[in-house]
């Protein structure tokens, strides 16, 4: 895996963002079928795959629960995104935006149990505080990152790719992205593990395999702003095909566990 | 005449040009890179000497309760029960586990010394922090590290103001003095983001929530390298 660390200084931020000069690879209709067979074999128990579970070697998660840091991505990416789109100001101005709009949704009774609408609602005066400052922290950092790279960023949403028939959602994960989609980023939290690597092209496989018919990302850049460095990944067939391969494998993973939780790590070893 | 709120003083030092060259921050990253091993992870109670390893005591208890005041101040939330929203907003946040079960075993009589010291604290953070305007986009409790050579220097800001683009500011709130510990603390603070981000801030200032005192120091190469130098297993010059 050809991947390039960056340090955070804005002339390395600027050349890991910069344009690639090659294009992304293309998935045509005949290969993602095979992506599509290759799931079914293993099974159709519905299954959730992203760059997490691949960072995990397939491990299942646990069950998902709101917490002030788990809806500060959510939350900071709204934000983000009203600002750099210039619809706010200020990212508190766009975070008390984005907390009134779920707490509209909840008030009005659109928000289902365990949405992050429903949570936030749950939660005291000074708990919404608390998740308005993380949600600044991280639409911060977003809009700086915008700021100072030599691309024109716009804040996007995840992409979610439905594989039929086999109830297998794959959810790739981006943050920023280039006006031409050429380049995607993803910011995390923390200092990159052993595995970033390895989540960062299970998402570029995927945003490619979301593209099909057209080329995908050239690359993807992975960044994390508190550690202050940068991971970039180019996008080739190689790259692609070893990503998809994860993600079969971590599919696989899942569905062992599901049939038999107890007898999965052995049937994994 | 009232003495300038830590705001005051960073609104003064706002518009002052940078003063560290790009070939300047490289010469520093290069003085940490050419450190000699082995590899070692330094925190800021390395730098001053505050705090230790070991498990949650009242001080760190009271360190994290003001810090959850700073956090809420910095999204404007100006609460009229500094105590209790503290505490709400200590146990609201996933993360201080340990500190939320220390909180729930302390005597009577300590909650009692907790609760008297935090509403202290408190009412000096009130007054002597001011409004931070959320064009300069504070964010609290910010926490870096940097990757450099044989070190990896990891840090928490209390607070940090603008941006890497348009000069940023640290702030350390601390429930200690303002002594030469603490300006030791302030460079530290400097010498990470620096090394993070490959831009120096602009400036550190502190606010001490004992006695009310406050302080802003300009960053420049001398203060850098006096950091470099002041790094734990780092021979003075």
């Amino acid at each position: 895996m050809n991947l390039i660390s960056y340090r955070l200084d804005t002339a390395d931020l600027m050349a890991a963002t910069s344009e690639p000069t090659h294009e992304g690879v293309v998935i045509d209709d005949a290969r993602f079928a095979a992506i599509i067979e290759s799931h079914r074999r293993h099974g159709t128990t519905p299954r959730r795959v992203d760059a997490w579970t691949i960072e995990q070697a397939g491990t299942p998660p646990t069950p998902f629960v709101w917490s002030v840091r788990k809806t500060r991505r959510t939350l900071g990416n709204a934000a983000a995104s009203l600002v750099i789109s210039g619809q706010q100001r200020t990212v508190a101005a766009a975070v008390r935006a984005e907390m009134g709009r779920h707490l509209e949704l909840a008030a009005r009774g659109w928000a289902n149990r365990g949405t992050l609408s429903w949570w936030i609602a749950e939660q005291s005066p000074v708990a919404q505080g608390i998740i308005t400052a993380e949600a600044v922290a991280w639409a911060s950092d977003i809009c700086d990152l915008a700021e100072r790279s030599f691309a024109q960023f716009t804040a996007s949403s995840d992409l979610y790719i439905d594989l039929p028939t086999c109830r297998t959602s794959w959810r790739a994960r981006r943050d920023l992205l280039t006006e031409d989609g050429s380049v995607m980023v993803r910011v995390r939290g923390g200092a990159p593990s052993p595995t970033a690597g390895a989540g960062l092209r299970a998402d570029l496989a995927m945003a490619t395999v979301a593209a099909r018919g057209e080329a995908g990302p050239a690359r993807i850049v992975g960044i994390w702003p508190q550690a202050g460095m940068a991971l970039a990944l180019d996008s080739d067939e190689i790259t692609v095909a070893a990503g998809i391969r994860d993600l079969t494998a971590a599919s696989k993973a899942l569905a062992v566990a599901a049939v038999a939780p107890h007898e999965s790590e052995r049937q994994l070893a | 005449m009232t003495s300038p709120t830590v705001t005051d003083l960073l609104r003064a030092a706002r518009h002052d040009d940078a003063t560290m060259s790009g070939e300047q921050i490289l010469q520093i990253r290069e003085l940490v890179e050419s450190l000699p091993g082995p590899c070692r992870t330094i925190f800021p109670r390395d730098i001053d000497g505050y705090g230790g390893p070991s498990g949650p005591s009242l001080a760190m208890l009271r360190g994290a309760l003001i810090t959850q005041l700073v956090r809420l101040r910095s999204v404007g939330l100006h609460s009229t029960h500094a105590v209790r929203d503290a505490i709400d907003a200590l146990e609201s946040y996933d993360g201080e586990g340990d500190l939320v079960e220390f909180l729930c075993h302390l005597s009577a009589d300590e909650r009692a010394r907790l609760h008297a010291d935090l509403s202290s604290h408190s009412q000096v953070l009130a007054e002597r922090l001011g409004h931070i305007p959320d064009g300069w986009r504070p964010r609290a409790a910010v926490r870096s590290a940097a990757r450099v050579g044989y070190l990896t220097l990891r840090d928490v800001n209390d607070l940090v103001v603008g941006t890497v683009a348009t000069g940023l500011a640290l702030v350390d709130v601390t429930t200690a003095e303002l002594d030469e510990r603490f300006e030791r603390r302030l460079r530290y603070h400097a010498l990470v983001e620096t090394l993070r981000s490959g831009v120096a801030p602009t400036c550190v200032a502190g606010l001490s929530t004992s006695t009310g005192d406050s302080a802003l120091y300009r960053v420049t190469d001398e203060s850098l390298r006096l950091a470099v130098s002041e790094l734990p297993g780092v021979s003075p010059s």
